[in-house]
């Protein structure tokens, strides 16, 4: 038997289309209801009403819950790694309120990272969304997902590059398992790591794979290759170089060029050779003749000459600018016997400087990465005094490059020349020192907090004693302070201030930018020491 | 004392939780000091003077010299994260002249407060009290015309049927709404509003149920309301409060306060039209007993009473008289501290019976506190919880925070608190490990 209607069906519908039946409600409750629902006079709509009213009643009164399928999903295992210290748990909370550059959520990161310990569990969601949107910065994010967030993962498709993935579980171990089933992420990361253990192998991996890998895939994991890299890699990379897409056969050449004795190396020195020689003036001192190519064969195009469109050079200034790219510039202070300076110097009597500092910059960054070889390290120290001292121009067109070169440097070294230059400096500052700050400005935005205490000190006590006398419209001064206050050490800082008279009236509006300074600094300061505490 | 993330928090808004902590530094005070009722500080501003900063730690209070009218200002929170960071800055001091003359202003507040009633004299207290009666009738005979015309609007509304009622547009539901405000039974008005909210919700598949079943609860209540002189007295107060009919503080401080250790166990936020309400939720540690506060703030000025989830205090609330009295006010408040342990909650069947009889004596009730231990978040439907007996709670179709539920929980049991309303759970916080989460804030959406 069936019960009555339920009074909220016929409330959809309504008393004028629908009659009301005569019983209304179940028998138990009817009873309850009958004086008002029943009373003399009571219209269908007030029926209605209050029929729906005391079922509503009756129903969430008298609610039991259902009880629960049987199939029991997984609980996720115990953590290995130890909590977070509650301390660095709230600054967590502020940074994801935001307000802060994103760089100090990577600082927040590496520091848990060093502190081996795991991101907090109740901000998982929020670390994974963020991740998922800025792939950057989850290299930072996998070492501090412990097994919950690992076990979450799996939970949302969105997250899968986090499935599975935590430090110390069987990736490490098994690196053949996440090469063979996990996503593309993943396989880099196994890549990568085998390439450390076990390069021959984790190439002859790769090659099997290789034909049918889908192109972005191929560029992904060819990168790999520059772990462990050597001439015995140099079969395939070649291979490489006929690949259909020009991103893979770059990375390909940009590795090639990187083997000194590659044939591909071999075959850029032979281009480059002819196009630079030097010529000895009597009385006048030497002069750089730069002939660059006429043309370009089939091998050339292969290898890449041309490839890249530089703007305001003419179509051979480019081949010249990719060929001397792929070559280590020591190379020329060897042959041509000049010193790195004189190179550059004299690079200013040719019709070519700007491909030649291109070129020079350009093979720089990529050779620095490899390997920071004395004679690679004169190069970047004789071209920054050229930086230092040019106009805006110049610095301007191979900022990137220059840049590139020194966050490509191991830190110790970075942070040693940096020092160098900034010790080289007057103390303090003033307007001529903009270069400098241009630079410090972007391997600040280039490169991981913290800088050392001394170079830290160094750069906060020129700064801030710049600032007084600086006058409004310095924007390059202006625009420093934020990027540098997400690298400086907080404590180095503090100790500039210390002996620092402050702004005094500050004529020129400085201290609204110090403020925000300081703030930062603080906030990091108190990041620093909020993982010092114990979990 | 609050912690760093408890006194952030107290701030009204999130630009003076930045600048609260942008002044945490020990560069921009003097004269810090501390005692054991308050501390103090001086703060330079862009003013000539510094600003005179000084915090009550028993509520804790809030007062400064600023000009700001947001509250607490950021110097006072400054001031209390400065505290927080770098205790050791703070002398245990005597309190000097003004902070000394802020405190006895409050004490002597306080007491005046309770003097007051007992000042005027009989005359003028009769006279004003007659004029008060007048307007009340006044007041009493729209409501009930207003209501008499609800009524028929929603006898009209199921000859209709409201499967067609979306067709009529907003204007509809608004008209009579405004029709209840004209009324002064604006309660009932805002209760339209959000139910014609409803109806225009395309993502939720259950609005017909769900508004046939609030304009159910208004109908009775209208109902109720008509034969006000024939239910019992608690239950009149009940329904003179939901129509619209505000209790004065007065009344409610007469009634009997009620001592207990009570537990901040959560605090929800909601921005209503230039008005910002905020809900707390109280346990008593002894009693077991649920208080509910609501707190208004208009124009962007914090709340006057700060009040921190995963603190407790030792004090005295006087409730909201009616059937099942949850509402209340604090009467007094001392030694606000962090929450170390909460008392286990019944088992549900327990839990499930005392909400039954709750309806039965006041059947109008809509958000009933519940506190769940051993309950884990169902990772496959993420829309219901587990209870440890092998039964499933449904979570309310606005939970936004299942993911985080899951993070914390792993798949396993924790103890949940939240609003039933008698068909699912609406989860306010989580208590884990000693910890309190409360999902409105320490979530981050």
């Amino acid at each position: 038997m069936t019960g009555p209607v339920s009074p909220h069906k016929l409330l959809l519908v309504g008393t004028a289309r629908a009659p009301l039946p005569a019983a209304l409600l179940d028998a138990e409750l009817a009873g309850a209801a009958s004086a008002a629902l029943d009373a003399p006079g009571a219209t269908p709509e007030r029926r209605l009403w209050l029929a729906t009213g005391a079922s509503d009643l009756w129903t969430r009164a008298g609610y039991l819950p259902p009880p629960a399928p049987s199939t029991q999903s997984m609980a996720s295992a115990p953590e290995q790694l130890p909590d977070c210290p509650l301390a660095a748990e709230a600054i967590l909370k502020r940074l994801l309120v935001g307000g802060q550059p994103a760089s100090v959520q990577t600082e927040w990161l590496t520091l848990l990272a060093g502190k081996g310990a795991r991101l907090p569990e109740r901000f998982l969601p929020n670390m994974l969304d963020l991740a998922t949107r800025q792939p950057a910065l989850r290299p930072c994010l996998r070492p501090v997902l412990g097994t919950r967030a690992a076990w979450l993962a799996t939970l949302e498709p969105a997250w899968a590059w986090a499935a599975g993935t935590h430090s110390g579980s069987d990736n490490e171990a098994h690196p053949q398992q996440a090469w063979h089933e996990g996503a593309l992420e993943q396989r880099v990361a196994a890549l990568d790591n085998w390439r450390r253990a076990d390069p021959a192998a984790a190439r002859a991996a790769l090659e099997a794979t290789w034909s049918s890998e889908p192109p972005d895939n191929r560029l992904a994991l060819l990168s790999c290759l520059g772990t462990g890299l050597g001439a015995a890699d140099e079969s395939f990379l070649e291979a490489a170089l006929d690949d259909r897409r020009k991103p893979v056969r770059q990375a390909a050449q940009r590795l090639l060029a990187r083997l000194p004795d590659s044939s591909f190396s071999q075959r850029m020195l032979a281009r480059a050779v002819p196009l630079l020689q030097t010529e000895k003036r009597f009385l006048r001192g030497s002069r750089l003749i730069v002939a660059p190519p006429e043309e370009r064969d089939a091998a050339a195009i292969r290898d890449g000459v041309g490839d890249n469109k530089y703007t305001g050079l003419g179509e051979k200034a480019g081949w010249l600018v990719d060929i001397l790219a792929a070559i280590d510039p020591s190379h020329w202070s060897t042959s041509l016997g000049l010193s790195p300076d004189e190179c550059i110097a004299l690079s200013a009597g040719t019709d070519y400087r700007e491909a030649l500092l291109l070129g020079w910059t350009g093979a720089l960054q990529l050779h620095l990465a490899h390997a920071a070889t004395p004679g690679l390290l004169a190069w970047l120290e004789a071209w920054t005094r050229i930086w230092l001292a040019s106009d805006g121009t110049v610095r301007y067109q191979n900022a990137s490059a220059f840049v590139g070169a020194y966050a490509a440097l191991p830190a110790p070294t970075m942070h040693a020349m940096l020092l160098a230059l900034v010790e080289a400096s007057r103390m303090p500052w003033h307007g001529a020192d903009l270069p400098l700050v241009e630079l410090l400005h972007q391997l600040a935005d280039a490169t991981p907090a913290p800088w050392p205490a001394d170079l830290s000190l160094a750069i906060a006590r020129r700064l801030l004693g710049a600032l007084p006398a600086l006058p409004a419209q310095q924007w390059s001064f202006r625009s420093a302070l934020g990027p540098l206050a997400t690298v400086l050490d907080p404590a180095a800082v503090f100790e500039a201030e210390r002996g620092w008279p402050g702004l005094a009236d500050d004529p020129h509006g400085w201290q609204n930018a110090v403020d925000q300074f300081f703030h930062l600094v603080r906030f990091r300061h108190e990041m620093i020491l909020s993982f010092q505490e114990p979990a | 004392m609050l912690k760093a993330e408890q006194i952030l928090a107290l701030a009204p808004d999130a630009a003076s939780a930045k600048a609260g902590s942008q002044l945490a530094a020990p560069a921009k005070w003097g004269t810090l000091g501390l005692d054991g009722n308050a501390m103090w500080g001086e703060c330079q501003g862009s003013g000539k003077l510094p600003y005179r900063t000084q915090i009550d730690l028993g509520e804790p209070a809030f007062k400064c010299s600023c000009p700001s009218r947001k509250f607490p200002c950021k110097h006072g929170l400054g001031l209390y994260l400065l505290h927080a960071a770098q205790p050791t800055l703070f002398n245990e001091n005597e309190a000097p002249q003004w902070v000394k003359d802020w405190l006895d202003g409050r004490q002597t507040r306080r007491e005046k407060k309770e003097e007051k009633a007992a000042d005027q004299s009989p005359e003028a207290v009769a006279a004003s009290a007659a004029q008060a009666r007048k307007r009340e009738d006044k007041r009493a005979q729209n409501i009930v015309n207003g209501l008499a015309d609800l009524q028929t609007w929603l006898e009209d509304l199921a000859r209709e049927g409201i499967a067609t009622v979306r067709e009529r547009g907003p204007a509809f539901w608004e008209g009579m709404a405004a029709r209840m405000v004209d009324a002064q039974a604006g309660a009932i008005g805002n209760r339209l509003r959000r139910a014609s909210g409803l109806c225009f919700q395309t993502a939720n598949p259950d609005w017909q149920r769900q508004l046939g079943s609030e304009l159910a609860s208004i109908y009775m209540l209208c109902q109720a309301h008509a034969r006000l002189d024939a239910l019992p007295a608690p239950l009149q107060a009940d329904v003179r409060t939901l129509v619209g009919w505000s209790v004065p503080q007065e009344t409610v401080f007469a009634e009997a306060p009620i001592a207990d250790c009570w537990q901040v166990l959560a605090q929800i936020t909601e921005d209503e039209s230039r008005v910002r309400s905020r809900t707390t939720w109280l346990r008593g540690a002894a009693s077991g007993r649920w208080a509910m506060l609501l707190h208004y703030s208009a124009g962007g000025q914090g709340f006057e009473v700060p009040l921190a989830t995963g603190t407790e205090f030792d004090g005295a609330l006087c409730f909201y008289p009616g059937a099942w009295p949850l509402r209340a006010l604090i009467k007094e408040q001392s030694g606000t501290r962090p929450l170390h342990a909460i008392a286990p909650a019944p088992a549900l069947d327990t839990t499930l019976d005392a909400y039954a009889d709750a309806l039965a004596v006041q059947p109008f009730i809509d958000r009933y506190p519940m506190l769940l231990d051993a309950v884990a978040p169902d990772s496959a439907s993420r829309t219901s919880l587990r209870t440890a007996d092998g039964r499933l709670l449904p979570l309310h179709a606005s939970f936004r925070h299942a993911l985080h539920l899951l993070a914390l929980s792993g798949g396993h049991p924790l103890t949940v608190f939240g609003e039933w309303d008698g068909v699912c759970l609406l989860p306010l916080s989580v208590w884990q490990d000693g910890r309190l989460f409360n999902i409105d804030t320490e979530f981050n959406a």
